[in-house]
């Protein structure tokens, strides 16, 4: 990003080349429509570009990017009043005895991975939105909880509670595959 | 690219919520959707980005160019207004130099305002240079005839006379005509001729009377005098130069006949009546008169000679007249 600030185009390409297909699926992810998506990612890198002046280093350059995107997402929705639904925290995920579950003793290592990847995004579509967006941010855009708050603009908390039930739900979802 | 940190996979934290089999099932199943933006997206977002990028260097370009049209703007601006200020104050200063010092320039002015003082002391003097010139011949009155710029020094004295013409002479223009002198050798007859011999050359020498009192005669020197006079100044200072009747013997040599053709000029050259010439001749040496009045008859002015005799008379009575005026 900082190569195209100062003006080299070709870095530009290369930095779309690596992030365009991981925000796509994001933003289709959250909207759930081509043509909508289609027209939030292009908006979204038209900014990216507009804003690369004030891109800073020290920033983490994905953060940024789904930032942007996240925020034109809220912006859809709200001139859509289509409002992603609001799932309630629990105080304590821990005390979820489905969310503290184990990868270890989970049965999806059983699952075929065709048949496992047929069900997860029947589920992923099944969840709430804002732990569809978590468990998204962090598959596609590979950030931590942290980042993943950074980016939604809630607190770490939160974020990580989002992942967790969005786990928790993916996990009870595809329980019936073992 | 240099966005390498961003590459890199985040530090993660034991307490990040993960599990890898839903991650690797979530990436097989995107994977095997196949879910991309179209290529036409693809297309405009990246050549948004190129236009971008020109844009921005030509608009750095476009900024760096008018920056730099601006940077020397002021400084040429400055220069030229310097050079300007400086090139008007250095005309100023010339013209104003030569303001003050024109009035003092012009060196015929001067001689002219000093003439008047310079003939009462040779009216003053006239006994004495009477009999000076009787003595010696033609020379004072070729001296004051060819010397007129000298002519207080010329009515002081006619060694003084020669002494200080000859050295304005070795300055001063060519004769008019060098013939002239060496008939005035030939007609020289007595011991004082053999000094008119002597000096006479050297007075010659002297700057050319004929432009200075007659611009307008036919053998004016060229170039001896840039500044012509005013035609009554001009009248003014020719009678003054006019000899003194020349002494008989003289009367037939060529020194005479470089006086008549002189006395010719002062006389023919400006068309005069007799009254104005007589009264333009009131208060000079009866001799200037005569000399007018034989100009006048040889300029085939008969009677307007005669007038100026008749004048001349009235005016000196006593005087004794030459022959060929009785």
């Amino acid at each position: 990003m900082l190569a195209y600030t100062t003006g080299d185009a070709a870095a530009f390409d290369t930095l779309y080349g690596r992030y365009r297909a991981p925000l796509f699926r994001y933003v289709r992810r959250q909207v759930g429509e081509d043509r909508i998506a289609e027209e939030i990612f292009q908006d979204t890198w038209m900014r990216v570009i507009k804003a690369r002046d004030r891109y800073a280093a020290s920033a983490k350059f994905t953060t940024w990017l789904f930032t942007i995107a996240h925020n034109r997402v809220m912006d859809h929705f709200r001139s859509a009043r289509a409002k992603p639904e609001e799932v309630p925290l629990l105080a304590n995920d821990e005390d979820d005895p489905e969310v503290a579950a184990s990868d270890t003793d989970n049965p999806e290592s059983s699952l075929t991975r065709a048949r496992l990847a047929e069900r997860i995004l029947e589920a992923l579509d099944a969840l709430p939105a804002v732990q569809r967006e978590a468990f998204v941010l962090q598959q596609e855009g590979d950030l931590t909880v942290e980042e993943i708050a950074t980016v939604t603009g809630v607190t770490r908390e939160t974020a990580k509670s989002r992942l967790r039930y969005a786990l928790a739900k993916l996990r009870r979802d595809l329980e019936d595959m073992r | 690219m240099t966005d390498t940190t961003n590459n890199s996979r985040s530090p993660r934290t034991a307490d990040d919520p993960r599990s890898e089999i839903l991650s690797h099932a979530y990436r097989e199943a995107v994977e095997n959707a196949g879910v991309e933006p179209p290529r036409l997206v693809d297309d405009a977002v990246r050549v948004a980005a190129h236009k971008a990028v020109q844009a921005h260097s030509r608009g750095v370009d476009a900024g760096w160019r008018r920056l730099g049209s601006r940077r020397w703007r002021a400084p040429l601006a400055l220069a030229a207004t310097v050079l300007l200020a400086v090139g008007i104050v250095i005309r100023v200063y010339n013209t104003g130099e030569m303001e003050l010092v024109s009035p003092q320039a012009p060196p015929a002015t001067q001689n002219v305002q000093e003439e008047p003082g310079a003939e009462k002391k040779a009216e003053r003097l006239q006994p004495g240079l009477k009999e000076e010139r009787r003595a010696s011949g033609a020379r004072g009155a070729l001296s004051r005839r060819e010397a007129p710029g000298s002519s207080g020094e010329t009515a002081s004295g006619g060694d003084e006379i020669a002494g200080k013409a000859g050295a304005f002479g070795k300055d001063a223009a060519p004769p008019v005509g060098s013939t002239d002198n060496v008939e005035r050798k030939r007609s020289a007859e007595n011991s004082t001729a053999q000094e008119v011999q002597t000096e006479a050359p050297v007075e010659r020498q002297e700057a050319p009377p004929a432009p200075k009192a007659f611009p307008a005669a036919p053998n004016a020197v060229p170039g001896a005098r840039s500044v012509p006079e005013p035609a009554g100044l001009q009248r003014e200072i020719a009678p003054r130069k006019i000899p003194a009747a020349p002494p008989a013997d003289l009367r037939d040599s060529a020194a005479r006949g470089q006086i008549e053709r002189q006395a010719d000029k002062a006389v023919a050259d400006p068309v005069m009546p007799a009254p104005l010439l007589a009264k333009r001749l009131e208060g000079r040496p009866p001799e200037v008169w005569i000399e007018e009045i034989r100009a006048l008859k040889r300029a085939a002015r008969g009677a307007e000679a005669a007038e100026l005799l008749a004048a001349f008379r009235k005016k000196f009575p006593n005087f004794l007249l030459p022959d060929d005026l009785k």
